[in-house]
């Protein structure tokens, strides 16, 4: 099944990102085999560009039904589907989307999964999950050796977390005589350096390989090495990463209920923000205020629709990135901070 | 639980004006599809849709809007079928025209709306649209992206930066001798065969109408008449193809024998061109009289073998440039009127292989037709993702418009978006900045005029002008397209009907002749039942030049970010503010450096 070039009529239908990552990467990703778990909002969001784009094979997990309230989030489904399995009702419009695509779906709860199942993907991704989730199928992708994505969003925030073990990607950059092979910063170094010129500008092709922790790893010994000083930490620092982690900390699941019964005690979100800056050793002035907390608890597993582009466009290209082995991906944990517009990167 | 249930309880408590609002969105392609899902799903009650394109098979990677079987209708109408499933609060409209067409959207056209939009492709339309949006003072959310670069911008008009605050980059433009003498890059190859030889030969217009490359452009003398030579004995070659038949073959010899064999020798005999260059030479073309025999078989000339595309042998090239030369000539017998299309495969596959001879000759590499297609066709890569994320922050940054009460707020809580390849961020965001001072778009005091044009004469709007602005003695009348209508030393116009020079939406800059007020614009609206000029109430301040000769002492020097030098030279004081304008604090910078924010289209990468 795996074919070695592309068809004439694929150059023509990809010709606008095959111009910027070349046959070669869209070969790779014509040949590639993703699993998205959860059909969240930005769930349908990477399901989306990763069709669009032309995966290989796609497969989507989700046990559960549509409701109401993700008609404002889900764009291949209607208000008369609901009530049938998520991936049931959304399947023939994504099929729609690039019928190259070989579309899977599904509709059993990844939890009763044997391992052996995950081993023939090529990277993970799920949405939606809480850290208890995240911390066990990232056992499961670390011992299969697969890279590994998590991500959600909650209102106007929206987190990503990459597990990618081991990632060697080229990148162009401009000559520069100062970089040299060797460790660039903690968690990544040259490999290989190239000269090119390209449109009369002297570029570097540079390989750079990057490390990567998995969530029981997760820790604040980079933050804290990057900037020593408290001010620095509380300048440099956005307070949403804390309350995100600490959201995704508490112990309920609150994924696929209403929202109505969604309840969090901002007593007990202040306690794992507590935690969570003890576990990552930061100072206590990096916390949200009492109305940001307010607006955050609003906020929390709420679905909301730009922030389901960003972040599943984010992640999305970071899959490609993966696959393709050009540009950055992230490394290791992002957040968006909708109310500011900001999108920072953070080492954990 | 209702379909709205997450918003209501986001933003419930902040009275948001998503339902009640009317939003135009400009442009139904990469972001305009993206952006289009992104506002239904927001809720916003009404959304208009325009754009003048038609859909096309390299849209489908990122437009999900679109399918197979909508290739060639129409990207606005297609748009909004296709999201009529998932649309549960919205009332949505289309438009298939562009939105610079004054007729389909006159200025009241766009007053309906609380925010506008772009989505848009090209830098024209979007000058355009955020002209309107300062007329009608409606905030413009602007977003573009180029492959995986991208940006959005928050316009509030008169608040912060409008869209021709800061000078754009134009298209890369060559000398002419390097496109006509001396060529050293396929680029250059492939802009002479378009532009030049494709246009000549084929294109519309009369060579004559060409006007002679100026001699001041060229290196040399002797070089600019062998150009100028070379533009006369073109336009006897399209008579020799005009005249041709379709079982002629002769005249394309002598075509082929005129472009790259005597123009060359030409250009060799002028040792200047040479002292420093490699000399062109014609042996990597072989035998090339062999080469471009016909076949006898004037249908077999004219077929395209798809091996010769790759264009990687000399025979290659030939055959491409025999076929595509006979095809274009009978399309120009038969009265179609051609100009250069990427998708128009004999017009692309001519400048490929006419452009590959020259390459040949100029010891340059020569380009398969994927790599001649994105030159010649200046195709910008696209992906779905970037298009995504972008549309994503444009929809994002205007929520601060849907839950705040005034624009102050809004400007304070809005920031700008430019994509980031640095490791410690996914993109840069930066707070909006003030107006540039001396920008020609939002620095000038507008006002909208109704005029009834074909009742009206010059002289009656200079008249009612004069008296009612107050200028000392004469105004200068021109158009926004730097027609001039009337000046001191230009009387006969004052007589004529103003129709004869004005039409609905037309652009007048009106300028005071003792240079003391500063410059104003009125739109004009054709109204045919108005019966006397009312002028808009305008607060006119004094000239620019004026202002600048007066201290700037007062003006704070460090604003919001902008960094100004104070400087009270005119000049100095144009360009310390447009260098201001790009400088951005970036709030995120470790010792707060004020560093300038490069061009989103060559940014350094850390």
């Amino acid at each position: 099944m795996v074919e070695k070039t592309l068809t004439k009529d694929e150059i023509s239908l990809y010709d606008r990102q095959i111009r910027l990552w070349g046959m070669e990467a869209q070969t790779n990703l014509r040949n590639s085999n993703i699993l998205v778990i959860n059909l969240s909002g930005v769930g349908v969001e990477i399901v989306k560009n990763l069709t669009l784009g032309g995966v290989g094979t796609l497969t989507l997990m989700d046990s559960s039904k549509l409701k109401e309230q993700d008609l404002n989030s889900n764009f291949f489904v209607e208000e008369k589907q609901v009530g049938m399995l998520k991936v049931e009702a959304s399947k023939t419009r994504i099929q729609d989307m690039n019928p190259r695509v070989q579309f899977k779906i599904d509709s059993r709860d990844w939890e009763t999964l044997n391992e052996e199942e995950f081993s023939k993907f090529q990277v993970i991704v799920s949405t939606g999950f809480n850290s208890a989730q995240i911390s066990k199928l990232n056992k499961i992708t670390r011992k299969l050796n697969i890279p590994f994505i998590s991500c959600c969003v909650h209102g106007m925030y929206g987190f990503i977390f990459n597990d990618l073990i081991k990632c060697e990607s080229w990148i162009k950059l401009e000559k520069s005589n100062l970089r040299k092979v060797g460790d660039l910063d903690m968690v990544s170094k040259i490999l290989s350096l190239e000269d090119i010129t390209e449109n009369d500008i002297e570029l570097q092709k540079v390989l750079i390989s990057n490390e990567y922790r998995n969530w029981d790893e997760l820790s604040g010994k980079y933050l804290n090495s990057q900037f020593p000083t408290d001010k620095k930490k509380k300048k440099k620092i956005n307070a949403s990463l804390i309350s995100l982690l600490a959201l995704l900390d508490l112990s309920d699941i609150y994924l696929h209920k209403d929202i109505e019964d969604v309840i969090i005690e901002k007593e007990d979100l202040l306690n794992s923000i507590t935690k969570v800056l003890k576990k990552l050793e930061l100072p206590s002035s990096i916390q949200m205020n009492d109305d940001c907390l307010k607006k955050f608890i609003r906020n929390a597993y709420c679905e909301y629709q730009p922030t389901n582009a960003i972040i599943g466009g984010v992640v999305s290209q970071d899959i490609i990135n993966t696959l393709v082995h050009k540009e950055l991906p992230i490394n290791n944990v992002c957040i968006l901070d909708g109310f500011n517009s900001e999108m920072p990167v953070y080492n954990l | 639980m209702a379909i709205d249930s997450y918003i209501q309880r986001m933003f419930g408590d902040d009275s948001p004006t998503f339902g009640t609002s009317k939003v135009l969105l400009v442009g139904a392609g990469g972001i305009g599809c993206e952006l289009l899902k992104d506002l239904i799903m927001m809720n916003i009650g009404e959304i208009h849709v325009l754009d003048l394109d038609t859909i096309d098979l390299s849209n489908l990677n990122r437009q999900f809007l679109f399918r197979h079987k909508d290739i060639k209708q129409s990207k606005s109408k297609t748009a909004i079928k296709a999201v009529e499933f998932f649309n549960y609060k919205s009332k949505l409209f289309s438009y298939h025209g562009s939105v610079m067409d004054k007729i389909m959207f006159p200025l009241s056209f766009f007053q309906q709306f609380n925010v506008i939009y772009n989505a848009l492709d090209n830098l024209e339309a979007r000058f355009y649209v955020n002209r309107i949006s300062l007329y009608l003072n409606i905030p413009l959310y602007e977003s573009g992206t180029t492959g995986l670069k991208g940006q959005v911008q928050p316009i509030y008009p008169y608040l912060t930066e409008c869209f021709n605050c800061i000078p754009k980059e134009t298209p890369k433009t060559f000398p002419v001798c390097t496109i006509r003498s001396t060529p050293s890059k396929p680029v250059h190859c492939i802009t002479w065969a378009k532009d030049f030889l494709f246009s000549q030969l084929f294109g519309e217009g009369d060579p004559n109408d060409i006007p002679s490359p100026d001699v001041s452009e060229f290196t040399n003398e002797e070089e600019a008449k062998a150009s100028a030579n070379e533009v006369n004995e073109l336009s006897d070659l399209r008579k020799l193809v005009d005249d041709s038949k379709f079982s002629d073959f002769d005249f394309l010899i002598k075509i082929f024998n005129k472009i790259f064999i005597n123009d060359i020798e030409r250009l060799i005999k002028i040792d200047d061109l040479w002292k420093s260059r490699e000399k062109p030479s014609f042996l990597p073309l072989g035998d090339y009289l062999n080469l471009l025999k016909s076949t006898g078989d004037s249908k077999i000339d004219r077929v395209y073998n798809s091996k010769d595309l790759d264009q990687s042998s000399i025979e290659s090239i030939f055959k491409i440039y025999i076929a595509s030369t006979l095809r274009l000539s009978d399309r120009l017998r038969n009265g179609e009127k051609l100009e250069f299309d990427k998708d128009d495969i004999d017009t692309l596959n001519y400048v490929m292989s006419t452009s590959n001879l020259r390459s040949l000759i100029f010891g340059i590499q020569t380009k398969s037709e994927f790599d001649v297609k994105q030159i010649a066709g200046n195709i910008i890569p696209a992906v779905a993702t970037m298009n995504a994320i972008m549309a994503g922050f444009s929809a994002l940054s205007s929520v601060n418009y849907y839950i705040e009460k005034d624009n102050i707020e809004r400007v304070s809580k809005s920031k700008m978006i430019f994509d980031s390849s640095a490791s410690d961020k996914v993109v840069n965001s930066s707070k909006l900045v003030k107006p540039n001072p001396s920008c020609s778009a939002c620095s000038v005091v507008k006002g909208i005029v109704k005029l009834n044009l074909s009742n009206l004469k010059l002289s009656d709007l200079r008249d009612k002008l004069l008296s009612k602005y107050n200028y000392d003695d004469d105004v200068e009348i021109m158009t926004l397209d730097s027609r001039l209508l009337y000046d001191y030393d230009i009387e006969e116009n004052l007589e004529k009907k103003l129709s004869d020079f004005l039409n609905d939406g037309t652009v007048l800059l009106i300028n005071d002749s003792d240079e003391k007020l500063d410059i104003i614009e009125l739109y004009v609206v054709n109204d045919s039942s108005s019966t006397e000029i009312v002028l808009p109430e305008l607060s006119i301040p004094p000239s620019k030049k004026l202002r600048n000769q007066g201290t700037n002492d007062d003006d704070d020097d460090i604003e919001d970010g902008v960094v100004e030098n104070g400087d009270s030279d005119t000049l100095n004081k144009d360009e310390s503010s447009t260098v201001a304008s790009s400088t951005i604090v970036l709030e995120d910078n470790d010792d707060d450096l004020i560093i300038e924010e490069p061009n989103p289209k060559r940014r350094k990468i850390n």
